[in-house]
């Protein structure tokens, strides 16, 4: 029997399983970073980043809110009292029931404690502030709580799929939101992409033989 | 008020190239940018910076549009005598920031 046309097309889903990393194979993504990217870092003079720790640094005295709290009358010197909190993030919060990172953390302190507005995201004080917080870990290993909630696949999940689409600045400024144009904010994403589901397509195209041998063009899309 | 890095020795010797480096925090907003609505984002960029060492200019950059948002500028000149080095950045609004560091000559 002949076929003279043949079309295939092979939808192959794969969900990629993330294998738990020992700690001592974790490498920070200073070493993934490109020569140039690592001299910005390595001198605070000429890191932007700095700009944002020092503005962080002076919000940080600011009284805010109903309470006329700043984040200094509760936490004091942020030397000390800040010192590895970054490296503990994302933590999981008991009362809301889910994982939260830094910025959620402030912001909470902010409706809770300093009964202030909470701050927009990618806002520059918000910016400042995890910035500035962070900074405080400088060096530290990160130590993410071992939580068997925190680690449950479906919260951990969520976390990141928040994080992927919100953020934008990081050391490398590297979440999601680069995929959107940045002159239509909040317009629909130019691609969208899962952060654990891959499906490839594979169709094939062409003339179908007996024996099968030639399938024709073959394209992929990964999507 | 913009935030201001700036990286030079405190100390050096006599007739020493020394390296400054400066950085300002500034959106360098081009003027071609549309927002959300579609209308043109104003042009608000630095359009110069100097820095005079013991009120001699020694160094001068006019800016565009092309450069990025915090501008980041180093430059060097020679350690002559004891005294204060001033950096002005002027932009489009005619504001100016200045800021100034003493530099020490053994």
């Amino acid at each position: 029997m002949r076929r003279l046309f043949g079309v295939a097309l092979a939808l192959v889903a794969t969900i990629a399983v993330a294998a738990e990393i020992a700690p001592e194979a974790r490498r920070s993504g200073y070493g993934f970073a490109s020569a140039e990217t690592r001299v910005m870092q390595d001198d605070d003079t000429a890191n932007p980043g700095m700009l944002w720790v020092s503005q962080g640094e002076g919000l940080w005295t600011k009284k805010a809110g109903a309470a006329g709290l700043s984040c200094r009358d509760c936490h004091g010197d942020a030397q000390a009292s800040m010192s590895n909190v970054a490296a503990r993030y994302p933590a999981f919060d008991a009362a809301l029931g889910r994982p939260i990172d830094l910025e959620q953390r402030i912001n909470l302190c902010r409706t809770e404690h300093q009964r202030a507005e909470p701050l927009t995201w990618e806002s520059e004080d918000l910016l400042a502030l995890t910035g500035f917080v962070a900074h405080q870990s400088r060096g530290l290993p990160i130590a993410v709580d071992d939580n068997p909630e925190l680690n449950d696949r479906s919260t951990r999940g969520a976390l990141r799929i928040r994080r992927a689409g919100r953020r934008r600045a990081g050391a490398l400024s590297d979440g999601a939101r680069p995929w959107h144009d940045d002159r239509n904010p909040g317009g629909a994403p130019l691609i969208k992409r899962g952060p654990v589901l891959f499906v490839r397509v594979v169709v094939l195209i062409g003339e179908g033989r007996d024996d099968g041998a030639d399938l024709g063009d073959r394209v992929m899309l990964d999507l | 008020m913009p935030r201001v890095l700036i990286n030079l020795p405190e100390r050096a010797t006599r007739g020493e190239i020394i390296e400054i480096k400066t950085l300002i925090q500034h959106p360098m907003e081009t003027g071609y940018r549309l927002d959300s609505n579609g209308a043109r984002i104003p042009r608000d960029i630095i359009n110069r910076f100097a820095c005079t060492y013991n009120g001699e200019e020694v160094f001068r950059v006019e800016l565009f549009p092309a450069i990025a948002a915090n501008p980041f500028i180093a430059f060097s000149t020679i350690a002559t005598e004891t005294g204060e080095l001033v950096f002005t950045w002027t932009d489009d609004d005619g504001q100016t920031q200045t800021e100034s560091r003493r530099i020490t000559i053994e």
